[in-house]
């Protein structure tokens, strides 16, 4: 089953998404800070991050950097999550072999699974047996 | 006609003529006459005598006579030679015999001419009379000198000749050019004293009308002259016949014995001057030459004949020649030294002719002075009594008026009888011509005398003659009478009754009546004329003085100035027009600046005249003349006016004064009188002057005021540009303020955009993400479905704070708030204000408390914003804060401020949270300050709104907020209030507070949703409540994220 860690500091954007992946077949992990994110790609290595790059305690930029530095993690996909302003943290990223973003300003959830899609398959069972 | 015609021809042609044939002719034969002594002693050839006293003729001749004397000795010489030539045998001359004549003829000439050029030249008689040098050494030598040179030229010229034609051998041409030579240098001092002409001016001629005394002296004195000559003359021949021992007795004579002759020749040149000298010379070199011709004397040598002979004349020669010279010199000598004494003598009769003219002139002088010296006492004294020079003048026409008075006695022109009874008045004296009558026309009556007075004197007069009459009294009356064609001639007459028998008749019984009249008409009418100038005089003073103070007031005013002068000169001067008129720079022409006329007074100006017009006015106005014409149309400077100008005008006489500045030209004053001519005097001309440098200073004064304006006018003018050019400065460095202000109020801007952008928009996509998820089909069978459900309605609660908090801070920020001002119970504002906060703090651990002082406190303000203020507080300071717990606490105090008792309440609000930065302490206040600050740090996220929103609401009641904090220590929020405000203190200005974001307030408003301005404005403060639930969640779900993760996994 392919998981997506989803870190985001606003839970109102963070929540929805990870209820539509889960929804989608994915199994999901939240974070509400790059700090945490970290800890919880180690424990349990996602096979796509939607990283959000304004967070408090350690920003996007940071914590997709030490992902890079952590050999079982420097291959993991990554999308950024980002608003317009965070575009040079984007060049960064890209840098960092960082090959998607998505900007809140136009965030649509078909988007953001089609793009998720690209990186890793659904579990298509859970679509299937979803529960009411 | 033909008499004059002869006459003329006779003094021009025919007299010359005549009288240079004539002069020739009598030189050609006196000439001839005075060779034949020297033919006779010729050398035995003939031709060449060592005596040849005809050279001295020749030079007498020229020297005299001029070229007709030179012609004269030329043809005498020709004569001569011919002559000789005969007397040689020759019966008919032949062509070479004329030719050798003419040759010798003139060297001979020749000698006498060179001989007067170098005695002109050597003795300098270029200004004396030519034949004066024998009275001066120097001309003696000179004279000396001249005529061996000339002779020597002569003598060769002669020889030469002589040689050519075969009349002497070439080998006698020595010996026969030195005969010639002493011959005819002997033969010139010889004679030339003898036959110069007397010297003009002699004293002798200056006795022609002497005293008789001294015609007697000096005729004793020519006797005494004429018996010391006969003496000499004795006494020479005697000499002769003692040294030449004469007659020709043969013996060889001693040569010793010719000194002798000396003194005779010294004693003579001393008494009878050169003339004397010469005389005696000729006396003794004739006995010499009839001694040695007889072959006597010292200088017979012996030997051949003819040889002998020759060596004997040359010797004689030799001593004649050194005997003239001493003579000559001593005579010169002795002319030079009575010269001197002469002129000496002359000198000092004339200085002391000059020392008596001198004398008689001091003396003169002298007496001059001491009449001056009384005249001057008399003067002083009159001065003294009076005081000014007119009453100088007037003692002097009352010492004038005495003179007279003397002079009227002693003086009678007419005198008269008059017979009482029969009525015939005898009139003695040209009484006609005093009346202007022909001769004898006046009527010899009485009742003629009477009607001859003047009417205005004639009863006083007449009385006057009445009682004389009856009285006996002396009749004396000044009067005028009236001459036949005009006129007034000024009479005195004295009068008086006289008896028959010539006694002075008793009164009343008067028979005849006699009296002297004095015609003292020329003395009346010169007094007249002098009063008159002198009144002229006085009133040309007191118009000038008055003209010049009145110009001294209007001199800064040229046409005021200008006009004063007009107007006095016409008043002063008597003429009906009086101009002033300018020159244009070319002077081209004159321009009128002003022109008076008297009748009636106006002024005008304007006209002009052109100098091309007026050739001779305006060149007699650049030579700087006053033009004073009497007669303008006779006048050659005036006459062109006279057609054009002044006859229209009436002008007939004018009196023009050139105005000048800086010793120029610069215009003229014309006075121009109407009327009978004029005759203008020195005064009235001299008073035009005078009055024409006022117009000169009132001129400069104007240039100089002109100059002055326009020095003050380019002042103002570089002032105006100064004050142009710094108000420029001013305005560039406004617009710079402004352009900065701008700027800064567009980063703002920018920056309120980009917070906007990230509060609003943000939250946007989140409702999207919430939106869409509910709206997906499966969404529905999810537990969380609800929950999403109440998390998008937060947040669009939480958006709609956010926007109601960017209008606040806008309305505040632009002065737009509206302020609902009561008087409020602080404690209940308080807890209104933790109402809506409390329950969420209630769920965390994070303890609320609240204390107000006293419990029932009141203040004046706005309630709601109060409240809202303490919420904004409360929640920031909830945001901060995890653990521990957020104090409130309010208090209402007072106390004196300036006299006056004011309550105030300080609301102190602390929690323990983290503390904020103190770089961002120092920007609280300005709006969305959190975020552009941290940007990233979401743990203080927040818009910033907040605390600007307080900053405001404090400003409003007058108090000020002071934020005390650092990290990990809390935060303490101090506010002070004025509690007893009866209204809001003005409000924050635009852009203060929140920069551009009144802008972008004011914006929204305009851009077409006032329904939603008015509505949140009509909410107010009540939705501002909701603020805090909106963070708390949040932080709730950032505590369980990783937990509500776990439970999801």
């Amino acid at each position: 089953v392919s998981t997506v860690l989803v870190v985001d500091d606003m839970p109102i954007f963070r929540d929805p998404i990870a209820a539509s992946l889960r929804l989608a077949g994915y199994e999901t992990l939240c974070a509400a800070d790059g700090a945490a994110a970290l800890t919880l790609a180690r424990v349990r290595r996602p096979d796509v991050v939607l990283l959000d790059v304004s967070m408090p305690v350690m920003d996007g930029f940071t914590c997709l950097r030490d992902m890079r530095r952590d050999p079982r993690l420097a291959d993991v996909p990554v999308i950024l999550l980002t608003a317009a302003s965070d575009r040079k943290f984007v060049i960064e990223a890209g840098k960092l072999g960082v090959k998607d973003y998505l900007l809140k300003s136009r965030f649509s959830l078909e988007d953001l699974l089609a793009r998720v899609r690209k990186y890793a398959q659904p579990r298509p069972a859970l679509r299937n047996t979803g529960t009411g | 006609m033909f008499r004059r015609a002869v006459s003329h021809a006779w003094d021009r042609v025919l007299r010359p003529t005549l009288l240079a044939v004539g002069v020739t002719l009598g030189v050609a034969v006196t000439y001839f006459v005075a060779a034949q002594p020297g033919l006779a002693v010729a050398l035995p050839s003939g031709n060449v005598s060592a005596v040849w006293p005809a050279a001295g003729v020749a030079l007498i001749a020229v020297l005299c006579l001029g070229r007709w004397g030179l012609a004269g000795a030329w043809l005498g010489h020709v004569l001569v030679n011919l002559y000789v030539f005969g007397r040689q045998g020759q019966q008919v001359p032949s062509t070479a015999a004329f030719a050798l004549a003419g040759a010798v003829a003139t060297g001979a000439a020749a000698e006498a001419l060179l001989n007067c050029v170098l005695l002109r030249r050597w003795a300098d008689t270029r200004h004396r009379d030519p034949t004066e040098f024998l009275q001066r050494v120097s001309g003696v030598f000179t004279f000396v000198s001249a005529a061996l040179a000339a002779a020597a030229i002569a003598a060769g010229i002669g020889t030469v000749s002589m040689c050519v034609g075969g009349k002497v051998a070439w080998s006698d041409f020595g010996f026969t050019w030195c005969t010639w030579v002493v011959g005819d240098a002997i033969g010139v001092l010889l004679v030339t004293p003898l036959l110069l002409p007397r010297r003009r001016g002699g004293p002798s001629e200056a006795s022609a009308d002497a005293p008789r005394a001294e015609l007697a002296t000096a005729r004793r004195r020519r006797r005494a002259v004429a018996w010391e000559a006969a003496a000499v003359f004795v006494s020479l021949v005697a000499l002769g016949f003692v040294v030449f021992e004469l007659p020709g007795s043969g013996s060889l004579g001693r040569p010793a014995l010719a000194f002798l002759y000396i003194p005779a020749l010294v004693w003579t040149a001393l008494r009878f001057g050169s003339r004397g000298a010469g005389a005696a010379v000729a006396v003794m070199s004739a006995l010499a030459l009839c001694a040695t011709l007889t072959g006597s004397g010292p200088f017979v040598r012996a030997g051949t004949h003819q040889s002998g002979m020759h060596e004997s004349l040359l010797l004689l020669q030799l001593f004649v020649g050194a005997g003239s010279l001493t003579a000559l010199a001593m005579a010169a000598a002795v002319a030079e030294h009575r010269d001197a004494a002469g002129v000496v003598q002359r000198m000092n009769a004339d200085l002391e002719q000059r020392i008596a003219a001198r004398t008689s002139e001091l003396e003169s002088a002298n007496r001059t002075l001491r009449h001056e010296i009384s005249r001057k006492a008399e003067i002083l004294q009159s001065y003294l009594r009076d005081m000014a020079d007119r009453k100088r003048a007037e003692s002097a026409l009352l010492q004038s008026e005495q003179r007279f008075r003397i002079a009227a006695a002693s003086a009678t022109d007419l005198i008269y009888d008059w017979d009482v009874g029969g009525g015939d008045l005898q009139w003695f004296g040209e009484i006609d011509k005093y009346l202007g009558y022909s001769p004898g026309q006046f009527p010899r009556t009485l009742k003629a005398w009477e009607e001859v007075i003047h009417p205005d004197d004639r009863s006083r007069v007449t009385a006057s003659l009445e009682h004389s009459l009856q009285t006996g009294a002396t009749f004396c009356e000044e009067y005028r009478v009236l001459r036949k064609g005009g006129g007034v001639g000024y009479w005195i007459d004295r009068g008086a009754s006289v008896q028959p028998d010539g006694g002075v008749a008793a009164a009343g019984h008067t028979l005849r009546f006699v009296g002297a009249v004095t015609d003292v008409t020329a003395r009346r009418l010169a007094e007249n004329t002098l009063r008159a100038t002198d009144e002229r005089l006085r009133r040309q003073n007191a118009a000038l003085v008055e003209v010049t103070r009145r110009h001294a007031a209007v001199v800064e005013d040229l046409p005021a100035a200008v006009n004063a002068v007009t107007e006095t000169a016409a008043r002063t001067l008597e003429v009906e027009r009086v101009s002033v008129w300018l020159f244009d720079p070319q002077k081209t022409k004159i321009r009128c600046i002003d022109l008076f006329q008297r009748t009636p007074a106006r002024h005008t100006a304007g006209l002009e005249l052109e100098a091309a017009h007026y050739p001779a006015y305006f060149k007699s106005l650049e030579q700087d003349n006053t033009i004073a014409a009497n007669d303008v149309h006779a006048d050659p400077r005036t006459r062109e006016f006279s057609q054009a100008y002044l006859t229209p005008l009436g002008i007939t006489s004018m009196l023009d004064a050139p105005i000048r500045v800086g010793g120029r030209t610069v215009g003229v004053l014309c006075n121009e009188h109407v009327g009978p001519q004029r005759q203008w005097t020195v005064d009235e001309q001299s008073f035009a002057d005078s009055i024409t440098n006022l117009v000169a200073v009132a001129l400069e004064a104007h240039e100089r005021r002109r100059a002055e304006q326009a020095l003050t006018e380019h002042q103002k003018a570089l002032l105006d540009q100064q004050h142009a050019a710094a108000e420029r400065q001013q305005h560039a460095e406004q617009l710079e303020r402004e352009r900065l202000a701008l700027k800064d109020a567009v980063a703002a801007m920018e920056q309120v955009l980009g917070v906007v952008g990230h509060e609003l928009r943000t939250p946007l996509a989140a409702l999207r993400a919430i939106s869409e998820f509910l709206l997906s089909d499966d969404a529905r069978a999810t537990r969380e479905w609800e929950v999403f459900l109440r998390n998008l309605n937060d947040e669009v609660v939480r958006m709609s704070d956010t926007v109601d908090a960017l209008l606040e801070a806008a309305r505040l920020n632009s002065g737009q708030a509206k302020w609902n001002w009561t008087e409020f119970d602080l404690g209940q504002a308080c807890d209104g204000a933790l109402e809506p906060a409390r329950p969420l703090v209630n769920a965390s651990r994070v303890a609320l408390t609240c204390r107000v002082e006293p419990p029932d406190a009141r203040m004046r303000g706005d309630a709601d914003a109060v409240r809202r203020l303490v919420t904004n507080l409360v929640t920031n300071a909830r945001k901060h804060t995890t653990d521990g717990g957020i104090e409130v606490a309010a208090q209402l105090l007072d106390e004196e401020v300036e006299g006056v008792r004011r309550r105030w309440v300080q609301l102190h609000v602390s929690d323990t949270g983290s503390g904020i930065p103190p770089e961002i302490v120092e920007r609280l206040g300005e709006a969305f300050a959190l975020n552009a600050g941290v940007v990233g740090a979401r743990h203080v996220s927040g818009t910033g709104l907040g605390i600007a929103i307080c900053k405001g609401i404090v400003e409003a009641h007058g108090g000020e907020m002071t934020i005390d904090s650092a990290p990990g220590r809390g935060t303490t929020v101090l506010v002070r209030l004025w509690a007893d405000l009866d209204g809001p203190v003005k409000g924050p200005g635009k852009g203060e507070l929140l920069g551009g974001l009144a802008l972008a307030g004011e914006e929204e408003d305009a851009a077409g949703n006032p329904g939603d301005g008015a509505a949140v404005e009509a909410a107010g403060v009540q939705t501002a409540a909701p603020v805090v639930p909106a963070v708390v969640p949040a932080t709730g779900v950032i505590a369980t994220g990783v937990i509500a993760t776990g439970e999801a996994a």
